[in-house]
């Protein structure tokens, strides 16, 4: 309520409001520089780890889960770090796409559309029952529904069937390379019978789905959750004794409460922060290149994005590592082709292979003079107007349009930015009415495959609602092409496919690459990773808690 | 007027209010960007399912009044739906329990504070009007009121929570004990720019106090300092601190919103505040309903208390009447 005061006290007032500011002011850059004040030496070693008990771990989560069922919450950094300790996968994903059996003892692929599971024998439940088949058979179904936000990564299967005492067969609608990482990834078995009894209220408090995993759900609030040992796990058990997540939603607080000791580690949400995470005394900070993808969509079926020259001028209009540097500071990478080459090492051979084949890719780097020379090439040399929609919860999204509008205004191109809701675009993404500019958010391969993204971004199959060519572009090559991508079938046969999208994308630019996210963790004082650091495959899948070890 | 009718009017002007209110909060189905249809579904796929659900529970395809009196007859009943995304699956009346009750401790922590010191502040202020106490107290309250909530928090975070370790950096706490020294950070960082509206209040109260006769009247009579103190001036300086310390019991849901993401307190502030950034329309529209119906029941509270505290609105509304 602002004081009621005389013309005389306002100005007082005005004087006294801002000696408060500054006040505050040079209290929060004093709090701020001890922040940043830190030995950075520290931070980037690798330590020495030991075998000692943690008694008690705290990770810091962003925001509460929306659900501790995987089904209804899929999310890396909350309900997989959290439920992966509970409930665990058949099958260990890693980042390089590897695969390490855990509840499955064996997985044997008979034909192209088959999946047999074969399970390891005498698992039990923190609740004290036996696992059985029939717990995965129902976990795999209820994880591939149609309305699990799982569905896409088990699309693929078309009937779960109980084939063994400790077996189970998963039929495949079509041979798919990338069916088995899918249901790996999403299924977090659980026992089916509490989750039957449980069906409506499934994950929320009180009814946490209950695995095999070594911790069980001990109390979840809207604050924290914690886990404590499952006394039903005998294998290799993890190193901290008590894991508690804890909510804390605001990115300075997390660097305080790390600071202070309150907790151990998490991720880091704000890139632009990491700077100060790494001054955080004895805290280490792990940065890896992510799958995830950014980049710009244009609709070719339209004007004036259907004439190649205005998407090749709109292409070298784009500041990327301004953008990138604005966004992320230091912690995302330029992408040469449509996706990064993480998601092409399986099928090139190697990651080094794959980033040869990107860095032979043409390139639009920024510059006005050839964006306005490929302009005069097209049927706009006058320039154009388009209106680009953007979603004001990823601001590089409105760093990018911003780049663009003041870029293109030279060329006589009058862009008009307007933010939207991430909920308005999704609604218009899934009935696929997407036009002109697109800059999709959120993308990402679910498995280091070009199956998942690139064979789903081109081709006239992927046009329509519910699915994913956002620039409406295809050849009758890409068309081939795309087929031999999206199928299982011989590495090379995939890999000369996925060369051959990526060269007509490269020259075409229905697309264009921007940047990759990296992925940022850090982990606070007393305690280390046994490797270089975690994705976030190992925090879905449930291995980051064994990586984790004390250093006293 | 009696009692009894007061609180009637105030009660039946109070569910107009709230029927107006719950009016806006519906209409914010309609008025979202996009159908309500797609508000419903968040980011979740329009599987055919899903659809026929959502249209079904909530009554799309009824007109907007008959979807509306659906909505109230359901909200009376306190029963909000359930949200998309904050808590998929979740009843909104669950979600808001628990937090309602931490809003409300952190609120009335924050009131006992601001009474204990801007009353003082502020009587210490009127009595020496123009001196230097005033002139500091004033300097104080005004640096408070000025102060930025966020800024406040992070320093008091840092000084408090990591440089002396006295308090928590986070989180509620369990047990009376462990909640007292978890909200202490909070409610001092709102605190610090609340009490400036009472330590302002109470002192320009005193200031006119001092100055009637009645005050003169009572010294001549030879009253001890304390009685006229007591008896005279902090009687009636009461009614416009009463008004603005029941304000005071809102304020901390609004200022509040920020205090409850910094210091990672789950309550209603920092529910709202995930729920409209998540775009969770019925937990938007349940917690949004739900504090202002709070709002109108502290305002209530407040009148009833102005009511007894001061003749002179008896004898207002008694010739109202």
């Amino acid at each position: 309520m602002p004081p009621t005061v005389p013309g005389r006290s306002v100005r007082s007032l005005s004087r006294r409001t801002m000696l408060s500011a500054a006040i505050l002011t040079a209290l929060t850059t004093v709090a701020a520089t001890a922040c940043t004040s830190g030995d950075d030496t520290a931070t980037t070693g690798t330590r020495r780890t030991t075998d000692k008990p943690i008694p008690v771990l705290d990770w810091a989560l962003p925001n509460a889960p929306a659900s501790l069922d995987y089904a209804k919450s899929y999310d890396n950094n909350t309900t997989g770090a959290v439920m992966s300790l509970v409930t665990e996968p058949l099958e260990r994903v890693s980042s390089t796409g590897a695969f390490t059996p855990n509840l499955a003892a064996s997985v044997t692929q008979p034909d192209t559309t088959t999946l047999v599971y074969r399970l390891r024998p005498g698992l039990r439940f923190s609740n004290g029952e036996e696992l059985t088949a029939q717990d995965v058979a129902w976990s795999i179904g209820h994880f591939t529904a149609a309305t699990a936000q799982t569905a896409a990564l088990g699309q693929q299967v078309g009937g779960v069937s109980v084939t063994g005492p400790l077996e189970v067969t998963v039929r495949l609608k079509a041979p798919a390379p990338t069916a088995r990482a899918g249901i790996a990834l999403a299924t977090l078995v659980q026992n089916a019978g509490f989750a039957k009894a449980h069906a409506k209220t499934l994950g929320n408090a009180g009814s946490a789905p209950v695995g095999t995993g070594p911790y069980q759900v001990d109390s979840q609030t809207a604050e924290k959750i914690t886990l404590v040992r499952n006394p039903n796990y005998t294998r290799t058990r993890p190193a901290a004794d008590k894991v508690v997540f804890s909510v804390v939603p605001d990115d300075t607080a997390r660097q305080l409460a790390l600071r202070s000791g309150s907790v151990d580690g998490g991720p880091v949400t704000n890139r632009k922060s990491v700077a100060q995470w790494k001054a955080v005394p004895d805290a280490t900070v792990h940065a890896s290149p992510s799958l995830s993808q950014n980049f710009l969509a244009m609709d070719v079926t339209r004007a004036p994005f259907d004439d190649v020259h205005v998407r090749r001028a709109v292409a070298h209009s784009i500041d990327v590592a301004g953008v990138m540097k604005a966004g992320f500071d230091s912690y995302a990478q330029p992408m040469k082709g449509l996706v990064p080459a993480g998601e092409l090492a399986g099928v090139a051979g190697s990651r080094r292979t794959a980033e040869a084949f990107l860095d032979g890719l043409p390139r639009y780097g920024l510059s006005e003079a050839d964006a306005r020379a490929e302009l005069a090439k097209s049927a706009h040399p006058q320039g154009f107007s388009t209106t680009v929609e953007y979603v004001k919860d990823y601001p590089w999204q409105e760093f990018t349009v911003l780049n663009l509008q003041r870029n293109m205004r030279a060329l006589g191109v009058k862009i008009t930015p307007k933010p939207v809701t991430a909920n308005a675009w999704y609604a218009k993404f899934f009935k696929h009415e997407l036009t002109g500019i697109t800059l999709p958010f959120g993308f990402g391969a679910s498995y280091p495959d070009p199956a998942p993204l690139l064979g789903k971004l081109v081709g006239g199959t992927n046009i329509g609602p519910q699915k994913i060519n956002l620039a409406n572009w295809t050849t009758p090559e890409v068309d081939r092409a795309q087929q031999v991508v999206a199928t299982a079938g011989p590495r090379t046969a995939r890999w000369i496919a996925a060369q051959t999208i990526l060269t007509q994308v490269a020259d075409q630019v229905p697309y264009v690459p921007l940047f990759t996210e990296d992925e940022v963790y850090v982990l606070g004082k007393g305690l280390a990773f046994d490797k270089p650091g975690i994705t976030s495959f190992d925090l879905s899948n449930g291995s980051w808690i064994f990586s984790l070890k004390s250093t006293a | 007027m009696s009692i009894t009718t007061f609180v009637l009017r105030r009660l039946a002007s109070g569910l107009l209010l709230l029927l107006a209110l719950s009016l806006l909060v519906f209409a914010l189905l309609d008025a979202s960007p996009g159908s309500p249809l797609q508000s419903l579904l968040g980011t979740r796929p329009a599987t055919p399912e899903l659809v026929a659900e959502l249209r079904a529970r909530h009554h799309l395809d009824e007109p907007f009044a008959l979807q509306y009196l659906h909505w109230l007859s359901d909200a009376v009943r306190l029963d909000f739906g359930r949200s998309i995304s904050v808590q998929a699956g979740t009843p909104v009346v669950d979600m808001v329990y628990g937090r309602a009750a931490l809003s409300a401790e952190l609120a009335a922590y924050c009131l006992l504070l601001v009474l204990l010191l801007g009353v003082p502040l502020g009587l210490i202020a009127g009595i020496r009007h123009g001196r230097t106490a005033d002139r500091s107290i004033s300097l104080l309250a005004t640096v408070g009121f000025g102060a930025p909530v966020y800024a406040l928090s992070v320093v008091l975070l840092y000084v408090f929570g990591v440089a002396l370790g006295w308090f928590p950096v986070y989180g509620a706490g369990e047990g009376f004990a462990d909640r007292v020294t978890h909200l202490t950070l909070p409610a001092v960082a709102l605190t610090t720019v609340l009490s400036a509206v009472v330590v302002r209040q109470t002192r320009a109260a005193t200031v006119t106090v001092l100055r009637q006769d009645y005050l003169t009247f009572a010294r001549l009579r030879g009253l001890s300092p304390a009685r006229v103190l007591i008896h005279y001036v902090l009687r009636n300086c009461a009614p416009p601190v009463v008004t603005s310390a029941g304000m005071l019991l809102i304020a901390p849901l609004s200022a509040g919103i920020f205090i409850e993401q910094v210091f990672s307190l789950p309550g209603m502030g920092s529910l709202l505040l995930t729920a409209v950034a998540a775009e969770d329309l019925p937990v938007v529209q349940g917690t949004a309903l739900l504090l202002g119906a709070l709002v109108v029941l502290v305002n209530l509270l407040v009148d009833l208390l102005g009511f007894l505290l001061d003749p002179r609105v008896r004898l207002h509304a008694a010739g109202e009447h």
